[in-house]
Formats: structure tokens, C-alpha cells, sequence
């Protein structure tokens, strides 16, 4: 490197790329690699099936949502007396919500009757509300790109809130 | 024995249901270039390319910035124009350094911070202003080699909206952005992290829109109601008259396109990555070179209608008012 690093300067990670271009290279087709991989996912496919413990799947179409709720103690040894409860003590959370909370980034805010796909948990739906916006609004999360909507009344909004539902196509 | 041969028969499958896909994927190009300006920013520049970190931080949160710049910038005769990139919620330079790369290879320098939430833009201003005491820096290989007459933004997603409102927000100077799958209003939180109407409507400058069409419940092309601006056209329209600008959403693309290494991989899919970068290596590139290296060969691509931009086969909903 030309340069030396230098104190509130700057570190070369040395990341040279190809100068030419036309490196991306246009399709020619190869049948072969397209073969062989059809047959590998068909056989990938097959052996997910067979492997998988068996259980009875929903019927399709129907609309099935896992509710996140919050750990409950009832139906922990209900005979013995609960443990003296830490001042400091609070629920836990469901990793969603926590989630969820952390994007909006106010302490204040709200959540209630948070629902996760069942076949994306990471897209979850349910309402909120902010301190600077008290009133309870509907919302949709998708977790892998950490993005909430929130319900604005139009027709666009009830477009994005169809992907609560199972089986809808994931963003 | 039973089980083991039945757990080495689905390791092979594994292995070849992994390995064959890539090898054909390496062979197919979504979204090729068509007319002579996409094609040539769609190749990589002529220039080798250097990525740097800073050792300290650059921006007012503690981050530090990433920068992409041609590795010959201490012996280049003339300074160099700047770009600062906005990464999208939770993302660093690292999911970006195809297309940060791909653009310091056409003579740009790049600077990324690595702050998670650049929708507000002060921290992408903060990386600008990071540069600033880099190019006074006499120990830098920055010194004297930027030109802060042309400085450009760009941003994907909430680092769209980061972008944009550095630009507006820089006393003009930054002239230009590209805002990669912009967000509608809907999906700002806090809503003040975002691209606000009020922010839009008195800036100046240009402005790019770029989008893709598998990307319509986050960056969707039109909206069916509201005063939100829940769209790219809204987005679009809401822009003065007086700035140039133009928008386009690239066919078939995801939300996390723009990530693409060229391509997304075999598990793009989770992290909706579909087609890659490729689509968006050509205008974009085209866009900068315009407005900050004064190629006016670029520039008319994107004339209003007739430029070559309405007629490449990979893009649609295309609108510009550059005469």
C-alpha cells in the first residue's frame, strides 16, 4: 500500500477486485449442472420428507396463527407457595416482542395481542402504541429485515397486513 | 447401521443439492444490461479498488466507516468525487461491498459508517464530515484528493431515507442521491426516521428512485390511497419540479437485492435477496457518473422518454423529467 496508517486515520484491509469487466459472466445454459441439480433437490426433497417426524399438517387454506403469550406460572406447582418475587423481577418477554420494542425504540411504547405466523414466526402482527402516538394501531412486523408498519387507515396498509396470514407469499 | 447409512446418503444429497445449484447459478445473469450506457456501468471500472476502516470513529454514535476507493488515489492527478452510503436497518457496509466496491472501480470515493440506523442522516453526515479531516490530513491517502464540490448520496431502504435527508440536510453539499428501495411512510419507526413529506418537498438537489417489483409490500410503485407517500411514484411526485429526477423499479428484484455478492446464494431466499445485484450495477452507477463526473453520455440515458433508460428491458415503471 502507498500509505501508512496513521493515528484517526485509516486502516487498508487490502480488497483489490477484478479491473476488467465483464466478469459477470451472461448465461450459456449448461444442461449437465441444471440436471444434476434438479435431480439433487428432488433427491434432497425426498429425503426432507421421508426424515421429518410425522405429524398432521393444517388443512390447507386454513388460517393458523401461534399466539406469542406470556410465560405463565399457573400451572407450575400450584400446592407450593410462590417464591418471594424480586423487586426487580419482571416477565419475561417473547423474543418478538422484545424485538418488536427494540425498533421502535421508546420506552413507553406498548404492545398487545402479538400473533406469529405459524409457518414464518418471524413475521408476526398484532398493535402498539408509542408515546407520542397513544392511541392502540394496528402493525406488522417482519423480522428478518427488523421492519414494522404501522396502520394508517388506507388500503395500502390492509395490502401489507395480508401477509399475516399463512401461507401468503414472505417479502 | 441401518441409520448410518441413511444419514451418509442424505449428507451426499445434501452435498450435491448444495454444490450443483451454485455451479449453475454462477452461469445466469438476472437483469443483464441492454442499451451501451447500462451495459458500460454495469461492468466493473478500470480501476483496482482499496477498502479501508477507520481506526477511530466517524460518526457522533461510535461507529467507525468503512471506505472503498481506487487503490491508485495517491497518485492520481486530479481529486475525486465522494460518495457517502446509508446502510439499511440493522446492516453494516459488509452487506453492501459488491455494489460499494463496484462503484469505487468507476473512480468514486466511498464512504459507509457502520451506524444500524442511518434514517435520520446525521450520521451519514457525520462520515462526510469524517472525510473532510481526512483530506486535510496530510498523513491520510485522502489528502488532497477528494473534490467536496461533487458529493453524492445513496442508501438502501432505511439508509434511503438516510441518504435523502443528508442531501437535504447538507447546506447543498450533496447534490445528488440514489435511494434504493426507499420504504413507504407506513414502515418508518420512529416516524420521524424516515423520509418526511416536508423534508421532500422543499429540498433541491437530484434524486434517483430506485425500486424493485418483488419488493411491492415495502417499495411498492404505486399506492391505492392516502397522503403518505407509500409509494415510489408518490415519492416521485412529491419531489419539486426544480430538482431533476427520475425513478425506476428494476423487474423481478427483492427488497435486499442491492446485497446481492453478485448473487444471493443458495439461502438468498431468507433474507430476500432473489435476483441480486446485478440489475442494479448499470444506472445507478450511470446516475453518479452523471451528476459527479460530468459524463453527459450518461446523463442523456435518462432523458425524459426517449433516453436509453426507458427502453432497457430490465427496468419498468420508469418516469424522469431530465430534458
Amino acid at each position: 500500500m502507498p500509505h501508512a496508517t496513521v493515528k484517526g486515520g485509516v486502516r487498508p484491509t487490502t480488497d483489490r477486485m477484478t479491473e476488467r469487466g465483464g466478469q459477470l459472466v451472461q448465461g450459456t445454459g449448461n444442461r449437465a449442472a441444471w440436471l444434476a441439480a434438479a435431480i439433487a433437490i428432488a433427491a434432497g426433497i425426498a429425503a426432507f420428507v421421508w426424515w421429518r417426524p410425522s405429524h398432521e399438517d393444517p388443512e390447507a387454506g386454513l388460517v393458523t396463527v401461534t399466539p406469542v403469550e406470556r410465560p405463565t406460572a399457573a400451572a407450575m406447582a400450584p400446592t407450593l407457595p410462590p417464591p418471594a418475587a424480586s423487586p426487580s423481577a419482571t416477565p419475561a418477554r417473547p423474543a418478538v416482542e422484545t424485538a418488536i420494542l427494540a425498533s421502535i425504540a421508546d420506552p413507553r411504547a406498548e404492545l398487545r395481542g402479538v400473533v406469529a405466523r405459524r409457518d414464518v414466526p418471524h413475521i408476526a402482527c398484532g398493535e402498539k402504541r408509542t408515546s407520542k402516538d397513544p392511541a392502540f394501531r394496528r402493525f406488522v412486523w417482519l423480522g428478518h429485515l427488523k421492519m414494522l408498519a404501522t396502520d394508517d387507515g388506507t388500503a395500502d396498509f390492509a395490502h401489507i397486513a395480508a401477509v399475516c396470514r399463512e401461507g401468503q407469499p414472505v417479502p | 447401521m441401518k441409520g448410518l447409512n441413511r444419514a451418509i446418503r442424505i449428507a451426499l444429497v445434501s452435498a450435491a443439492a448444495l454444490a450443483a445449484p451454485m455451479t449453475a447459478s454462477a452461469q445466469s445473469v438476472p437483469n443483464a444490461p441492454t442499451g451501451p450506457i447500462e451495459t458500460k456501468y454495469y461492468a466493473n471500472g478500470s480501476f483496482a479498488t482499496t477498502q479501508t476502516r477507520s481506526t477511530v470513529a466517524c460518526d457522533s454514535k461510535g461507529n467507525q466507516c468503512d471506505v472503498f476507493y481506487p487503490s491508485n488515489i495517491a497518485s492520481s492527478q486530479t481529486r475525486l468525487p465522494l460518495v457517502v452510503w446509508a446502510n439499511g436497518t440493522a446492516s453494516t457496509p459488509d452487506n453492501y461491498t459488491y455494489w460499494l466496491k463496484h462503484l469505487a472501480s468507476w473512480g468514486f470515493v466511498v464512504v459507509a459508517t457502520r451506524d444500524q440506523q442511518t434514517g435520520y442522516g446525521n450520521t451519514v453526515l457525520d462520515s462526510l464530515a469524517y472525510m473532510r479531516t481526512q483530506e486535510a490530513n496530510p498523513s491520510s491517502p485522502f489528502y488532497h484528493r477528494i473534490d467536496f464540490t461533487k458529493v453524492g448520496a445513496a442508501g438502501h431502504s432505511q439508509g434511503a431515507s438516510g441518504a435523502a435527508n443528508a442531501m437535504f440536510n447538507s447546506g447543498g453539499v450533496i447534490t445528488t442521491t440514489v435511494t434504493f428501495q426507499l420504504p413507504s411512510q407506513t414502515w418508518c419507526n420512529p416516524a420521524d426516521n424516515c423520509l418526511l413529506t416536508p423534508a421532500l418537498t422543499g429540498g433541491s438537489g437530484s434524486i434517483f428512485y430506485v425500486s424493485g417489483t418483488a419488493d411491492s409490500l415495502i417499495a411498492p410503485d404505486t399506492q391505492s390511497s392516502g397522503t403518505q407517500l407509500n409509494s415510489q411514484t408518490a415519492y416521485y411526485n412529491a419531489t419539486p419540479g426544480t430538482m431533476l429526477k427520475a425513478k425506476g423499479l428494476l423487474r423481478g428484484a427483492n427488497h435486499n437485492d442491492i446485497t446481492g455478492t453478485p448473487g444471493c446464494g443458495l439461502l438468498g431466499f431468507l433474507r430476500s435477496c432473489a435476483n441480486g445485484v446485478y440489475g442494479y450495477l448499470g444506472y445507478p452507477t450511470a446516475w453518479l457518473a452523471w451528476r459527479l463526473q460530468g459524463d453527459a453520455a450518461a446523463g442523456a440515458a435518462f432523458k425524459t422518454g426517449t433516453g436509453e433508460f426507458f427502453t432497457a428491458t430490465a427496468w419498468t415503471g420508469r418516469v424522469s423529467n431530465v430534458p
